[in-house]
């Protein structure tokens, strides 16, 4: 990308000495390891993004990452997509070095309206998913190629919406078209940086069990950030947990309550409500210590 | 207009000695609208909130969203009409003597012939200047290889006023075709490279972060989503153009030349044949009317998807 403006913020060369918590990473879909990014702020100081962190996602694992914002959970996920470049570490996709965004790798914006192609109808918006895609061309001709479209926007309940343009969708529905479109890319690893937090939160309900299906089904390795330390809960097979101000990982926690997870009866069960009182307490803890 | 209702009335066909309209010309070309007078984002195109659902016919949407402006022109042409019965002011002549007079300037005289050398000089230096315009403002504003080279000289020459340069092209071009095109084309150019660049530098950065993820190459980042992007800013750079064109076309028949509208209208002017001068200047108002009507038909296709978000029908 060649553009003109000066990026506020640029990396800085200089590695951060002696990346702590450096753990055996060898096995696991998505391998972190010791991985920071450090900012120059305006005034001339190094800013620390993100301090070293380490950590290994098996195949097909649904994994959260919470925290305040200004924790650095953002920056980790852009890093883990190639959108950034990395200050210190290593970051490892199925075979392939992240250095740039990988081919198996599709990420889903916070902000929809601006993601999706407004110009696009949301057909051709999900035909965009499908001609920049992940691995061999899957379908020939335009007729085959709609019909795929239509199977998925099925997927993501858009019935009939093929035609429609985006701005005439509703927000829940906008972000449900960019998820088409981002299966289409038939991708094994899917990135969502706070997908519903613009979203009302009937919707909500109603995507966060929409993604945990799309999961299942398509045995995809799902990194999802939120700030929602209940929505983390319900999705996912672990959280992460990262300290304020980039300070690394506080606590990594398996939400070993079995799936399918229902909306009700997951937020009344026991081990939620421990998981829950234990993770809010820890980031509400640091907080106080903080200020 | 009130310049030409002190003059006393002369019979037709008589020819003054000085051109009174050198000065007029003189001021027109002054007044040229700076290119950025409109604001870069496109407004939506005027018209009443109709209901999304149903698709009226161009025709009828027309009628509904501009009927009233049209009434007001019709009755002010039938109030002049019927006050030149009453009392005939040859300085203002009347709707049916001009009306008259044009109906045979375009059947048997030089009207038709004068404006289509004018229109087509300004389409020749128009057809050059979008793609050339397009490609330098869009470039300028997606490289800044491009940038660097190009800003300062886009700068000094857009801020040179089009009449300050004019004699420069009459001295090396001559007055005729080659030279009006020239005009054309520079004063067509700047509208459309201040636009496009607006345009390639508005793309958002979660749509340039999209077509990251989606590893797309720089040229395909640039045909599938920058410049559509830009298209809504180009347009309007486009219809820019036109605008400025179509005063240059008047006023460069009556600088240099000794054809075209502009020079029609002069000689118009000099021979006092009012319903001749008047039939000019409305021909030339109907054109500039149209072209623009048909410009904006033409937004209105492109960017269709754009209403659904701004909720107009």
């Amino acid at each position: 990308m060649t553009a003109p403006a000066a990026p506020a913020t640029a990396p800085t060369p200089t590695p951060t000495p002696t990346p702590t918590g450096s753990v055996p990473v060898t096995d696991g879909h998505i391998v972190v390891d010791s991985v920071g990014k450090d900012y120059v702020a305006l005034d001339g100081h190094v800013v620390h993004g993100l301090q070293p962190v380490s950590l290994s996602i098996e195949k097909g694992a649904f994994v959260s990452v919470v925290g305040r914002s200004g924790c650095g959970k953002s920056t980790f996920l852009r890093l883990v997509a190639g959108l950034e470049d990395l200050t210190t570490g290593s970051i490892t996709i199925g075979a392939e070095r992240v250095s740039g965004p990988p081919d198996s790798v599709r990420y889903v914006f916070q902000n929809y309206g601006e993601s999706l192609l407004p110009w696009r109808t949301v057909g051709d918006n999900v035909r965009f998913g499908l001609r920049h895609g992940h691995g061999p061309r899957r379908a020939h001709g335009r007729t085959a190629e709609d019909q795929l479209i239509e199977q998925h926007l099925a997927e993501v309940g858009l019935h009939g919406t093929f035609s429609r343009y985006p701005g005439e969708l509703s927000g829940g529905m906008q972000q449900r078209v960019a998820i088409a479109r981002a299966l289409a890319a038939s991708p094994d690893v899917l990135l969502l940086d706070e997908p519903f937090s613009a979203v009302d939160a009937l919707s909500r309900g109603t995507l966060q069990e929409l993604i945990l299906r799309i999961w299942q089904e398509r045995g995809l390795t799902v990194l999802f950030v939120t700030h929602d330390i209940e929505e983390a809960l319900f999705l996912s097979q672990r959280v992460i947990v990262l300290r304020p101000q980039g300070a690394g990982v506080q606590r990594d926690a398996a939400v070993d309550i079995p799936y399918p997870r229902d909306q009700v009866d997951f937020r009344e069960d026991e081990r939620y409500l421990a998981l829950r009182r234990d993770v809010l307490g820890l980031v509400l803890q640091v907080e106080r210590e903080a200020s | 207009m009130t310049e030409l209702a002190n003059t006393p009335p002369v019979a037709r066909g008589t020819v003054p000695g000085p051109r009174p309209g050198a000065d007029d010309a003189a001021d027109l070309l002054v007044s040229l609208p700076p290119s950025d007078e409109t604001p870069p984002v496109p407004l939506a195109v005027a018209g009443g909130p109709a209901p999304a659902v149903v698709r009226r016919s161009p025709f009828r949407r027309f009628v509904r969203s501009r009927g009233t402006g049209w009434t007001l022109v019709v009755l002010v042409v039938i109030v002049w009409q019927v006050s030149s019965f009453i009392h005939f002011e040859p300085t203002i002549s009347s709707p049916d003597r001009i009306a008259r007079t044009w109906w045979r300037e375009i059947t048997e005289g030089q009207l038709l012939p004068q404006l289509g050398r004018t229109l087509e000089t300004m389409a020749i230096g128009f057809v050059l200047a979008i793609p050339i315009g397009i490609t330098i403002g869009f470039l300028m504003g997606r490289s800044r290889i491009v940038w660097g080279l190009l800003e300062p000289s886009v700068e000094i020459i857009r801020l040179t006023p089009v009449s300050a340069i004019l004699p420069i092209f009459i001295l090396f071009l001559g007055i005729e075709q080659e030279m009006q095109v020239a005009v054309f084309l520079t004063a067509g150019l700047f509208p459309l490279i201040i636009n496009s660049y607006a345009g390639a530098r508005s793309v958002s950065k979660v749509l340039s972060q999209t077509a990251q993820t989606y590893r797309l190459s720089w040229w395909q980042t640039q045909r599938e989503v920058a410049l559509p992007s830009a298209m809504p800013y180009i347009l309007v750079g486009a219809r820019q153009a036109l605008g400025i064109s179509l005063v240059l076309a008047v006023v460069i028949g009556m600088l240099a030349g000794n054809s075209g509208i502009g020079y029609y209208i002069l000689l118009a002017q000099q021979e006092f044949n009012i319903n001749r001068l008047l039939a000019a200047v409305l021909t030339v108002a109907l054109i500039g009317y149209l072209l623009n009507a048909l410009f904006l038909l033409a937004e209105r296709r492109i960017s269709r998807w754009r209403r659904t978000s701004i909720g107009e029908g």
